[in-house]
């Protein structure tokens, strides 16, 4: 009894059918193209790397009707021209031109070889099989130079002369495993294994565009699962300010109730912003303007649970160097006074240090901005302050 | 006495409709008798009556490629109900006028203009549970290999759409079936084709419960060749994944468990949901109890974090039989490696009162969990 032949010999009735099919499959996967590309070119996404659908539209292979008004392609002229006369000249030409090609692409001069299989093209030979071969070469010129794209397209082309053409089949399906269209390439994979059940080629490519795809996918939910947790943590995070009362001010005053993370963003060049901590404590970054010599200090990250005054204490205690800038060495932790700005009107407000930054921050006049809430330090009974303080009109 | 009555009378109105089911009869009277017909297999009473006599089983199917499409699905139904009864199905495998039957019926099957090929299909599958019966099927598969082969078989179900008019979802349940022959699950194991391989995304097929439970029990049925196992898990058919996968739910691991699972199972989204029938989910588990037979299984499991999936699945779930599989193969990946004599836990020779002993646990269990709503 005879052992099963895996590849069989199809007869032409089978091979027909098969080929019928693949055309079948090709004419679908263009619609599908076409549409992706519609539905991308709608959301405002291009992007270099997918296929130009339209180019490949223009081509003569999928013209449909003929519209005279624009300047016709020279593929489009020369099978015009050709009448469907297999005409020798035009024919010893191509040939002549794929030899050239076939010699450049032996050399590795790939990009001869690509204008040589054009111009053998641009004869526009009627005969399928031929132009199969032509725009195959082409594909292969083209994606030993990296252009996935191109030769990719070249393949469809090739196949729509001949559907089963093995050589623009694993081609194809090697320019979508490089482009990484690991799903299209398992598809175009299969597509070469009905025709040959058998191919070493094929096999091994399939199962590296399914591995890879296994690992995108995964990457994918991976990611996914990063963007979830980080909005969760901004939803707790803004959540826990607006329980807080805290105001903040926002840019956008288009009427939504919601905050959203950008208004908590301050102009800090490390990005230091709010943030909320495991035990449910905020901790902010503060800024202490000192306009009587124009000076400012920053503060990374301020528990609202802590006191200004244990910060002023620490700061400008008798333990440390007082600043460079504090001439007449006024600013100690008995002489600081401190405000902040009601923005709006325009008035200031004194602030108990003793308080915490919460229950400061609680205050309606007070509102954050850039994400980082701010206070003036003054040094009480001098000159500097009195003047300030007139300037804006405060009233102790 | 009424009911020896009642036979007697039901028989003799029987006879006297069956020369109706001829295909030469007028459409309308061969309607009333197959109607009549289809009817008495509603009860079981009625089915013994008509598999009593090959003559009235013979009348049926041969109405099954009658030209009027309702007759012949009427013929069909009737058919799929006897075998319910697994008495019936030898018998109408060796009918004297209907001696290809089967293959009459794989190739309406294999058709794809066919109009009834799901009701073939389920006839199909009703008639290959019995075991003496999947036996003489696989033998006619394998004799007509060039046409009705397994080959054929399996792309006509994996491809889909095959037959615009019919699902062929129980094409799953007879593949199954078939399986219960050696033969069968040599072929579908064949390291040189790519079978199994097609089968394998059936397992998380929403579409249809047939075909998938079909193609659980399949795998299920080849996941006892233990020779077979180092291939299953090797990369050429990597089945856990396939196993694990309607298994596992949307619990977040960390970064540490979640490396160390199969590509497929890595941070499943929180939209995730189970297998939802649970004998489905018992024939999974029961597969990956199998692939612990071997000690290169048991640590490849090990080393697929497999635990963790089936830990979650046990924390939610609430059947019964669920449990106890899962907590079966759960005792196999925790414990502690058995001795190196009983590395393969299928050669282990279990001494008799201990066996007796864990007979009467098992039994217990299962009573105790019998009442329990299967959902």
């Amino acid at each position: 009894m005879q052992s099963e032949e895996k590849t069989s010999e199809m007869n032409d009735e089978t091979r027909n059918e098969l080929i019928k099919k693949l055309d079948q499959d090709m004419d679908e996967y263009i619609e599908k193209m076409k549409k992706e590309s519609a539905d991308k070119l709608a959301r405002g996404e291009t992007s270099d790397a997918e296929l130009s659908v339209e180019e490949l539209m223009q081509h003569p292979a999928f013209l449909k009707e003929i519209d005279y008004s624009k300047p016709l392609s020279p593929e489009l002229q020369g099978l015009i021209s050709l009448r469907y006369e297999d005409n020798d000249d035009i024919r010893d030409k191509a040939e002549a031109y794929k030899e050239d090609g076939n010699h450049n692409f032996k050399y590795k001069k790939y990009r001869f070889a690509v204008a040589n299989y054009t111009e053998a093209i641009k004869c526009g030979c009627p005969d399928k099989n031929f132009n199969a071969i032509l725009y195959a070469n082409r594909a292969a010129a083209h994606f030993h130079l990296g252009n996935y794209r191109s030769a990719f397209n070249d393949c469809v082309i090739s196949r729509k002369f001949k559907p089963d053409h093995m050589k623009a089949i694993v081609r194809g399906a090697h320019c979508c495993l490089n482009m990484k269209r690991f799903e299209d390439a398992m598809k175009w994979c299969d597509s070469g294994l009905l025709v040959e059940q058998t191919n070493a080629k094929l096999l091994e490519m399939r199962a590296e565009a399914e591995q890879k795809k296994k690992s995108q996918d995964r990457d994918k939910r991976k990611a996914e699962m990063k963007e979830r947790k980080e909005a969760e943590k901004e939803q707790k995070l803004i959540s826990a300010i607006k329980s807080r009362g805290v105001t903040i001010y926002r840019s956008s005053k288009k009427g939504d109730i919601s905050l959203s993370l950008s208004d908590l963003e301050s102009h800090h060049p490390a990005g230091v912003k709010v943030n909320l901590d495991a035990s449910g404590v905020l901790h902010w970054p503060v800024l202490f303007l000192y306009p009587e010599y124009g000076e400012t200090d920053f503060l990374q990250s301020v528990s609202e649970n802590s006191r200004l005054c244990d910060h002023i204490e620490h700061m400008f205690g008798s333990d440390t160097e007082p600043p460079s800038w504090d001439l007449e060495k006024k600013y100690t932790p008995a002489r600081i006074q401190v405000y902040f700005e009601e923005k709006e009107k325009e008035c200031l407000h004194k602030v108990d240090t003793s308080d915490t930054l919460a229950g400061i921050l609680k205050d309606k006049r007070y509102v954050v901005q850039a994400g980082t809430p701010s206070f003036i330090l003054l040094a009480a009974e001098s000159e500097f302050e009195t003047h300030f303080l007139t300037k804006y009109g405060y009233r102790k | 006495m009424a009911k020896a009555v009642e036979k007697s009378m039901s028989r003799k109105q029987l006879d006297e409709v069956i020369p109706f089911l001829s295909h030469k009869s007028r459409g309308d009277v061969k309607a009333i008798a197959i109607d009549y017909v289809t009817g008495l297999t509603g009860t079981s009473e009625g089915r013994t009556l008509l598999c009593s006599r090959d003559v009235y089983l013979e009348a049926v199917a041969g109405l099954l490629q009658d030209d009027i499409q309702s007759i012949s699905k009427q013929a069909y139904k009737a058919l799929v109900n006897l075998t319910a009864e697994d008495l019936v199905c030898p018998k109408l495998l060796s009918l004297k006028t209907k001696p290809n039957l089967l293959q009459e019926l794989m190739k309406y099957v294999c058709n794809p203009e066919s109009e009834l090929a799901d009701e073939a299909c389920m006839l199909l599958s009703n008639l290959s549970r019995p075991l003496d019966c999947a036996k003489k099927m696989v033998e006619v598969i394998q004799k007509e290999k060039e046409t009705l082969g397994f080959d054929k078989l399996i792309q006509v179900f994996c491809t889909e759409g095959y037959n615009p008019k019919a699902k062929l979802h129980h094409l799953g349940p007879f593949l199954c079936n078939l399986t219960q022959i050696p033969e069968a699950r040599q072929f579908i194991l064949n390291k040189d084709g790519c079978v199994i391989q097609r089968l394998l995304p059936y397992t998380q097929y929403p579409e249809s419960v047939v075909r998938r439970r079909g193609i659980v029990a399949t795998l299920k049925n080849c996941s006892f060749e233990t020779d077979n196992h180092q291939w299953l898990l090797s990369p050429q058919v990597d089945l856990l994944p396939h196993l694990l996968l309607p298994l596992a739910g949307p619990e977040e691991f960390d970064e540490e468990d979640n490396d160390k699972l199969p590509v497929e199972l890595q941070y499943l989204e929180p939209t995730k949901t189970r297998e939802p029938e649970p004998d489905i989910r018992v024939m999974l588990i029961e597969a990956v109890h199998q692939l612990c037979a071997t000690k290169e299984g048991r640590e490849y499991l090990k080393d697929k974090n497999a635990y963790i999936i089936l830990r979650e699945l046990h924390n939610c779930e609430k059947n019964e039989a669920v449990i106890e599989a899962c907590e079966d193969v759960v005792s196999i990946l925790i414990g502690d490696e058995p001795a190196p004599e009983h590395a393969n836990l299928k050669e282990v020779e279990i001494p008799a009162d201990i066996q007796e002993k864990l007979n009467k646990a098992s039994r217990v269990a299962k009573d105790a969990g019998g009442d329990a709503k299967d959902g």
